[in-house]
């Protein structure tokens, strides 16, 4: 008995592609059919958010029990990665940066002004490492005060104006 | 209303424009993002009936050109979160939910964003999206409509969540947004001014210093005078006006140089005096500010970084007023003294001297800053490398056990190379622009020489008075090359008073009230109402907690691992503060007791017992310096310690903590528990070891641990649920909430939580002891 109940512990579950249908609610959250039984949300994690956004995600009810997890979401028919992908972006909303417009260093903080992806926005941040991770080579993940995320995909790709002003901080 | 004050006029108007009358409303909430994640501002306000959803409906140009146009619009009104780059000031009602058609509503914490969740006929649906930042502002949103919802229960507290995020001076956004502080706008003065009000005490050492600085560097530019006109066109030129008194002005040259001399000894004697003393202060001040700070600031930074501040900018401070300061007033009584006395000499000639000054400024401020720049680096760099070096070896053990010694070492070169760079990278500047710096002036030297030598040659000048000049070159390149070190030092100085100030100034400490509550002798009763908690915002660990204990009670914390047991006692002991509702002490908000009286009368064991460096009557007395040797053995006695001390070779006296005696687990808890007896608190916080303890050890700390209780408010967090066997009350904790309550055999009979809890345990327990 002990025995089965620890393999049932560390078996890792993966969702059949086929058979997990994933569909945005009309009250903007997922649901998840599988077989028969219907989650009207689920939550989804990622296991590895910054190296494989869309590979082993966790896929939770709303008690935050596993159902299953995501091995690799390019499996999966259009339809349910889009819905995943949708609720991929609220879970880990983090608008990308498209250009620095200022940024100042002042007092222990960083002032930004930036444009992102979903519009224009100022933010702080704590200086230097605690507010700028870098999460691969080139690619930055910058936290503000609050816990906002913003991302800049890869800085070598910014304009030459914005690069002047990030350069001191990376 | 208070909140509708605070939100835009054009907001307002459309409000009224729908005929929703102010009175009407019960609470608004702002948000900032719509339903496709763009930045856009919405408001939500609720009144008896319905919830009216407000957005900003018309996109904006973008970037506005004219930039001081949009800066001081910026002052004016730039509302929380409302970018007008984005939308325009306009809003219109777009959404209205009836409430009676409404679920509960909840706000959802992501990792990157908020979402306001309802049910609305058996379906679940996103209200609003919003930033982080706005999250207990939405909270109290949701607890104003879910009262309205229910009709019924107790008034939420009025909405205290609502802040500015912007300095009203200044426009900038504040920092932290939870903390309503401008560094900008706090500190008016500059940050060297600052620096210098540190130390008021010194006004008269400094100012003696400056005037001996003065007067010394005017006498400095004698020499040079003295040696050319005087001495080559008035003695050793015949018809000069002293002709042959070499002797005399070969003595007044030497009478200069000795006044010069005993000024400059005076002046450093001084000078370091005052600089020691100075940094002294900095670093207690430094360290007391520390001391202040709550246990959240330390959570979220490192301690290599935070102890490169102590001392390295301290020191770095310390460089700045021993050498920056004098140099940069010596210097400037040079420059100024030289030009004045060049330009009275021959101006024809001074204007070329000055030549070569534009390429010596440009450099100066094209490439200092890079090297600034480069500077901070480098204590950043320095800074990680020290938490890899203190990392690595407070692991040691686990380094050593898994063998690791290579790959640590490997980290540590990677972080070394980073410095390594930094550093040559600061190298190479520095050794190209400083002799390149050199060059320029020894070509304007050789100007000098090219056209005052043609003038001396036409006799439109005197020999002496080129002689003076070349004298004075070096005078006034050197301090303008050394005024560049001035603007390296004085940046890098400020970046170091910069990272002090953030200390001396982090409002991350708990706030006290002016005029605190006094209450020299605590009952006991204690009582949580509504409490709220979470270290990270969305992560709350506490939620909805609330009991009453009478004064005696003792009370158990059970429930499994990261249930918010430990987290609970924080709150009681005020470790940290609750984020919404009360925890009160004999009905007085813990908030508002005076500091002392609080942690006089809580005392806490806990589960690692830190012991500081020093004797164990040291340690024991901690909390109680003045206390007699008669009570620190009583108290050892009823801590079941007194025994093993004894057996220690110096008995009280001996040192334990780094390079002492060490001491078991079971003998530090004990010890801990002298320390709580010590103190006599009314209430008592025990959070029980983990650690293996042989079975005997554990029958002398239960003894301990019950003679301790006796007629105080005790608050327990077992592990080993039988400790709990005298508690009046148990408390079952479970993913941050109380789920039941009761006596042992009350909560055996629920066949709860709790039940599960202990027949686990007692299980775990017998396979043990048959497997042992």
């Amino acid at each position: 008995m002990e025995v089965e109940g620890l393999s049932a512990l560390t078996n890792i579950n993966y969702l059949d592609p086929n058979e997990a249908v994933f569909a945005t609610t009309e009250g903007g959250l997922l649901s998840l059919q599988l077989g028969d039984k219907y989650y009207g949300k689920v939550d989804l994690y990622q296991a590895f958010p910054f190296s494989l956004e869309y590979q082993y995600i966790s896929v939770r009810d709303e008690k935050g029990e596993e159902i299953g997890i995501i091995r690799d979401l390019t499996e999966f028919p259009p339809q349910s990665q889009k819905a995943i992908r949708t609720e991929l972006s609220w879970r880990y909303y983090a608008p990308r940066i498209t250009r620095v417009l200022d940024l100042k260093d002042e007092f222990g903080h960083l002032y930004w002004d930036v444009e992102t992806d979903h519009g224009f926005r100022k933010f702080v941040t704590r200086a230097r490492e605690e507010g700028i991770n870098p999460i691969a080579d080139w690619r930055l993940l910058i936290i503000d005060m609050t816990g906002n995320r913003y991302e800049i995909e890869d800085y070598r790709r910014l304009d030459a104006k914005s690069l002047r002003f990030l350069e001191p901080y990376i | 209303m208070d909140f509708y004050r605070d939100i835009p006029e054009y907001v307002q108007k459309a409000i009224e424009t729908e005929g929703i009358s102010q009175e009407q409303i019960r609470a608004i909430a702002h948000t900032d993002l719509d339903h496709q994640g763009n930045f856009r501002a919405a408001w939500h306000c609720v009144d008896d009936r319905s919830i009216y959803i407000f957005a900003q409906t018309k996109r904006s140009q973008g970037l506005r050109k004219v930039v001081p146009f949009v800066r001081r619009r910026e002052k004016e009104q730039f509302f929380a979160g409302t970018d007008e780059r984005n939308f325009t000031a306009q809003v219109e009602l777009i959404e209205k939910y009836e409430l009676e058609s409404l679920n509960r509503v909840r706000c959802e914490y992501f990792v990157g964003s908020i979402a306001i969740i309802t049910k609305i006929d058996d379906q679940e649906r996103v209200i609003c999206r919003a930033s982080k930042g706005r999250g207990a502002e939405l909270n109290a949103f949701c607890r104003v409509v879910n009262h309205l919802i229910e009709k019924s229960g107790h008034k939420p507290d009025e909405d205290k969540s609502r802040r500015e995020e912007r300095c009203p001076k200044c426009g900038r956004l504040y920092p932290d947004p939870s903390r309503p502080v401008c560094p900008n706008c706090i500190d008016k003065r500059t940050l060297f001014k600052r620096v210098l009000a540190l130390t008021p005490k010194y006004k008269g050492p400094i100012t003696a210093m400056v005037t001996i600085m003065i007067i010394s560097s005017l006498m400095g530019l004698a020499p040079p005078f003295m040696s050319g006109r005087i001495i080559i066109d008035e003695v050793l030129t015949s018809g000069g006006k002293y002709e042959g008194m070499i002797g005399q002005a070969i003595l007044i040259t030497v009478a200069f140089s000795l006044v010069s001399l005993s000024l400059g000894i005076l002046h450093g004697r001084i000078n370091s005096a005052v600089t020691a003393e100075i940094i002294y202060d900095l670093k207690k001040m430094i360290f007391s500010a520390m001391q202040r700070l709550s246990l959240s600031f330390y959570n979220k930074r490192q301690t290599g970084s935070l102890m490169n501040r102590v001392n390295s900018d301290a020191l770095d401070l310390q460089h700045f007023f021993h050498d920056g300061v004098p140099y940069f007033i010596v210097n400037s009584v040079q420059i100024i003294g030289v030009t004045c006395l060049l330009l009275f000499m021959n101006w024809r000639l001074t204007l070329l001297v000055f030549v070569p000054i534009p390429l010596i400024l440009f450099i100066t401020y094209k490439v200092l800053p890079h090297l600034w720049k480069l500077h901070s680096r480098r204590w950043r760099t320095n800074a990680a490398l020290n938490s890899v070096v203190n990392d690595s070896l407070t692991g040691i053990r686990v380094v050593k056990a898994f063998g690791k010694e290579d790959q640590e070492v490997e980290r540590f070169s990677s972080h070394n190379e980073r410095v390594f760079n930094v550093q040559m990278s600061i190298g190479r500047l520095n050794s190209t622009v400083f002799p390149s710096m050199g060059f320029i002036m020894g070509l304007g030297q050789l100007i000098i020489w090219g056209v005052g030598g043609w003038d001396v040659i036409s006799g439109r000048t005197t020999l002496g008075t080129l002689i003076t000049f070349t004298g004075y070159l070096g005078m006034l390149y050197q301090p303008i090359q050394q005024m560049t070190n001035i603007v390296d030092w004085w940046s890098s100085c400020m970046n170091s008073a910069q990272r002090i100030f953030e200390i001396i100034d982090s409002t991350e400490h708990l706030p006290y009230p002016e005029k605190p509550v006094r209450m020299p002798q605590i009952k006991g009763e204690v009582i949580a109402r509504d409490v709220e908690f979470s270290y990270e915002e969305g992560r709350p660990v506490l939620q909805e907690i609330n009991f009453h204990v009478e004064p005696g009670e003792m009370i158990g914390f059970v429930g499994p691992s990261g249930a918010g047991k430990s987290t609970m006692i924080n709150l009681i002991a005020r470790l940290y503060d609750v984020d919404s509702g009360a925890i009160t002490i004999d009905g007085v908000n813990i908030k508002d007791i005076a500091k002392d009286d609080l942690h006089r009368q809580v005392g806490m064991v806990l589960q690692e017992t830190f012991l500081f460096r020093g004797s164990i009557m040291e340690n024991i007395a901690y909390a109680k310096p003045d206390a007699t040797s008669e009570e620190i053995i009583r108290a050892t006695k009823i801590a079941n310690a007194h025994d093993f001390i004894m057996k220690l070779p110096d008995g009280y006296e001996t040192v334990i903590g780094r390079k002492g005696h060490d001491l078991s687990g079971g003998e530090r808890q004990r010890l801990a528990i002298a320390r709580a007896v010590l103190l006599d608190p009314r209430i008592l916080i025990l959070d029980e070891a983990t650690a293996n303890i042989d079975t005997e050890t554990e029958q002398l700390i239960q003894e301990a641990l019950e003679q301790l209780v006796e007629g105080r408010t005790t608050f327990v967090i077992a592990h080993r649920l039988s400790t709990l066997r005298k508690a009046n009350r148990l408390f079952v904790f479970d993913e941050g909430r109380i789920v039941e309550v009761g006596t042992h055999d009350e909560l055996m009979e629920r066949k709860g939580v709790y039940e599960k809890l202990f027949t686990t345990q007692r299980k775990a327990l017998e396979q043990t002891a048959v497997g042992g």
